[in-house]
C-alpha cells in the first residue's frame, strides 16, 4: 500500500444538461440569424448552468465505502445498507443504482435516511423462486440538485451474496442420515476427529488451535487440554446436481438449475452445520465433484462448486454418471440426486446410481408450475392439462420408487416432503 | 426505518411548478401571438413537462423538458424585444433551473442546494439585461451583444474558479 489518496472519480454531464445545451446553442443561433435578443436571454441560464452546477461537485468526497445485507426468510426480502463518507452538506445528493437481478423483483422504493456521515438506505425485493446469487455492488453517485452533473465515487463495495432456499432446510439439522440409509448393517464409526460431539479430553498439541483449546479444563488440571470429538456422527451425504439439458428448453432448464443450486446449497448448510461429512457432484456432460469432508472451508468450497453450475449443452448417458461417481465417492454413500429429468427413462440417473452402490434418494423440481399459463388455453382447459401433466409425471417418478425414495418438488418454497422423508424413511430392504 | 426515510423526499416542487408555469403564462401575453395562443401554450408545454416529470418512471431520462423548452424556446422568438420581454426571457430560464432542482422524487432542500449556481445564472441575466436596457434604445445588436458577453465573463469565472481548485475534464472524456 502506497498510503496515497484515492483518486476522486470524474465529473460528467448527465443527459439532461446535452439537453439544455442544445436548447441554448439553438436559442443563440436564432437570435443571431434573426436579431433579436429575446432569445439569448433564455439562452443565457441553460448555458451556464452545467459548469455552474459542476462547481459545486464536493471536493470532500474520496472514497464511499457500503456495507449491505438482506434480511427475511421465504420469498421476500428487505435490503438495507448504508454509505459511509465525508459527506457533510452533499449528503441529500448521494444515491445509488441499484436494481434487482433477473428472477427477482423490488416491491418497495428505495428509501434513504441521510446524515453528514452516514446514507443509510432499504429496500424490499421478491424473489420468484428459490435461488443463491450474487448482486454486484451497486454504483454510488453524487448527482448535483438540479441533476445536471455526476460523479461515480469510489470505495471499498462488497458483493451481496442472497441465498434463498426454502425454510424447512434450516430445520433439517436434527435429520440423522443413517436412518434413511437402506444398506444392511449401516452404523457410524466411532472414530476420533476434530469436529463433531464432544467425546473426551486429551493433552494439547503445541499447535493446537484455540479453538479446540478447553480452557476451563485446562485451568483445573493446571496444563492445556483439547476437547476430542467423535468423527461421524450420522452417515456421509453426497449432493449430485443434474445439469444435463430437457426438451424443455434453455430458458426453462436455467431456472430449475437455478432452483436446485438453492436447494442444494440449502440442504448442503444444514448437513455440514451438523458435522456430517458432505461430497458434491454435478454432471452434465462429466461428473465435477468436492470430496468428502466437513467444517467451514468445506462449505465455502461446495458454495464454489454450486455456483460453478451450468445447464449442459448436451444429455450424456447416465452410466457415465455412476461410473464417475465411483472415481470420487465410496460406494454405499447416500446420495441426494436434484434432478427434474423426467422424460426418458433410460436416461434417470437413480438405477444406475444403485446399481454402483450408492444409494439414492431423488429430489425433483417440477417444471409444471412454471409452465402455467403458458399454453394459451382457456383456465379450464389449463387446469385439466394441468392436471393430466401432473398425473403423467407422476407416473413417470414412480416407477424411480423401486430405488429409493422420491420426492416430487412442485411447491418451489417448501421441502416439506424431503424432510419428511428423511426423517420418516420407507425402508427397503429387498433392493 | 420506514417513516423517517419517507420523510425526506421532496414535496413535489409544486410551487416551483407553479412559478413555471406562471411565467410561462406572462411571457405568452408579451409575443406578437394572438392573445389567448401564446399563454395557453406556454402553459400547456410547461403543464406536460410536469406532468411527465410526475410519472416516476420517467424521472432519469431529459424527454420531460422537451415540452416545457419547446414551448417557451418558440415564445421567446416570436417575442418583439423590448426590456420586459427580455426580462421575463430571462426569468423563465431561471425559473426552469429552479423547478429542475425541486424535483420530487429527490430530498427535499433541491432548491438552496441549487442557490450558488442560479445565483450565478442569475448574475448573468442580470449583467446582459442592464447592457441591453442601458444600451441604445431599438438596437437588437446590443441586447445579443450583452447577452455573449455576458456568458463569456461569467464561464470564464467559473472555469478559472474550477482550475484553481482541480481538474476538469471535458464531457465524454474517459
Amino acid at each position: 500500500m502506497s498510503g496515497a489518496p484515492p483518486s476522486p472519480g470524474v465529473d460528467r454531464w448527465t443527459s439532461r444538461t446535452y439537453v439544455l445545451l442544445a436548447f441554448g446553442g439553438a436559442l443563440l443561433a436564432v437570435a443571431v440569424a434573426f436579431r433579436t435578443p429575446v432569445p439569448v436571454f433564455f439562452a443565457l441560464p441553460l448555458l451556464i448552468a452545467p459548469f455552474a452546477a459542476a462547481m459545486s461537485s464536493p471536493r470532500q468526497l474520496a472514497r464511499v465505502n457500503l456495507a449491505w445485507g438482506e434480511v427475511g426468510i421465504g420469498a421476500d426480502m428487505e435490503v438495507r445498507g448504508s454509505l459511509r463518507g465525508a459527506f457533510e452538506a452533499s449528503a441529500p445528493d448521494i444515491s445509488i443504482e441499484l436494481s434487482p437481478p433477473a428472477g427477482i423483483t423490488m416491491t418497495r422504493d428505495l428509501e434513504f435516511e441521510r446524515s453528514p456521515r452516514e446514507v443509510r438506505f432499504a429496500t424490499r425485493w421478491r424473489v420468484r423462486e428459490p435461488t443463491i446469487t450474487s448482486v454486484a455492488a451497486p454504483p454510488v453517485i453524487w448527482r448535483d440538485s438540479m441533476g445536471l452533473s455526476e460523479r461515480r465515487l469510489p470505495g471499498t463495495r462488497p458483493a451481496l451474496a442472497i441465498e434463498r432456499y426454502p425454510p424447512e432446510l434450516h430445520t433439517l439439522t436434527s435429520v440423522r442420515l443413517e436412518r434413511t440409509i437402506p444398506l444392511y448393517g449401516e452404523t457410524p464409526s466411532r472414530r476420533l476427529g476434530e469436529s463433531g460431539e464432544f467425546a473426551s479430553l486429551r493433552p494439547a498439541r503445541t499447535s493446537e488451535p484455540f479453538r479446540r483449546i478447553n480452557w476451563r479444563a485446562s485451568a483445573r488440571v493446571g496444563r492445556l487440554v483439547a476437547n476430542e470429538y467423535d468423527a461421524e456422527l450420522t452417515g456421509d451425504l453426497i449432493v449430485l446436481l443434474d445439469l444435463r439439458p430437457s426438451t424443455l428448453g434453455r430458458a426453462y432448464d436455467a431456472r430449475l438449475l437455478g432452483i436446485a443450486r438453492a436447494a442444494a446449497y440449502g440442504i448442503a448448510l444444514s448437513f455440514l452445520r451438523t458435522k456430517v461429512r458432505l461430497g458434491f457432484a454435478s454432471f452434465g456432460e462429466f461428473v465435477e465433484a468436492v470430496p468428502l469432508s466437513t467444517g467451514r472451508l468445506h462449505r465455502v468450497r461446495v458454495l464454489r462448486g454450486i455456483l460453478a453450475c451450468r445447464v449442459a449443452d448436451h444429455a450424456e448417458d447416465a452410466l457415465r454418471c455412476a461410473v464417475g461417481l465411483r472415481r470420487f465417492f465410496p460406494p454405499g454413500i447416500t446420495t441426494l440426486i436434484i434432478s427434474s429429468w423426467t422424460e426418458d427413462p433410460s436416461l434417470d440417473l437413480a438405477p444406475y446410481l444403485r446399481r454402483h452402490g450408492f444409494p439414492v434418494v431423488t429430489l425433483s423440481p417440477s417444471p409444471i408450475r412454471m409452465r402455467e399459463g403458458m399454453g394459451g388455453l382457456a383456465s379450464a382447459d389449463d387446469t385439466l392439462a394441468r392436471r393430466i401433466e401432473q398425473l403423467e409425471r407422476r407416473a413417470r417418478l414412480a416407477s424411480l420408487w423401486s430405488y429409493g425414495p422420491v420426492i416430487d418438488w412442485e411447491n418451489y418454497w417448501s421441502l416439506d416432503g424431503l424432510v419428511r422423508s428423511l426423517r420418516a424413511p420407507v425402508r427397503r430392504r429387498n433392493v | 426505518m420506514s417513516a423517517p426515510l419517507r420523510a425526506d423526499l421532496s414535496g413535489g416542487g409544486a410551487a416551483a411548478a407553479l412559478l413555471f408555469g406562471t411565467t410561462a403564462g406572462a411571457l405568452g401575453l408579451l409575443t406578437g401571438l394572438p392573445l389567448p395562443i401564446g399563454s395557453v401554450l406556454g402553459v400547456a408545454g410547461v403543464g406536460a413537462s410536469v406532468a411527465w416529470r410526475r410519472a416516476s418512471s420517467a424521472r432519469a431520462s431529459p424527454g420531460f423538458l422537451l415540452p416545457g423548452l419547446l414551448a417557451i424556446s418558440i415564445l421567446v422568438i416570436a417575442a418583439p424585444p423590448g426590456p420586459s420581454a427580455e426580462l421575463l426571457a430571462g426569468v423563465g430560464g431561471l425559473v426552469l433551473l429552479l423547478w429542475l432542482a425541486a424535483d420530487p422524487g429527490r430530498p427535499t432542500g433541491g432548491e438552496r442546494r441549487a442557490a450558488p449556481a442560479l445565483s450565478l445564472a442569475a448574475l448573468a441575466v442580470v449583467l446582459a439585461w442592464l447592457i441591453a436596457f442601458l444600451g441604445p434604445r431599438g438596437a437588437p445588436d446590443v441586447g445579443i451583444a450583452g447577452g455573449l458577453l455576458a456568458i463569456g465573463v461569467v464561464l470564464l469565472a467559473v472555469l478559472f474558479a474550477r482550475s484553481r481548485t482541480r481538474a476538469w475534464r471535458a464531457p465524454g472524456a474517459t
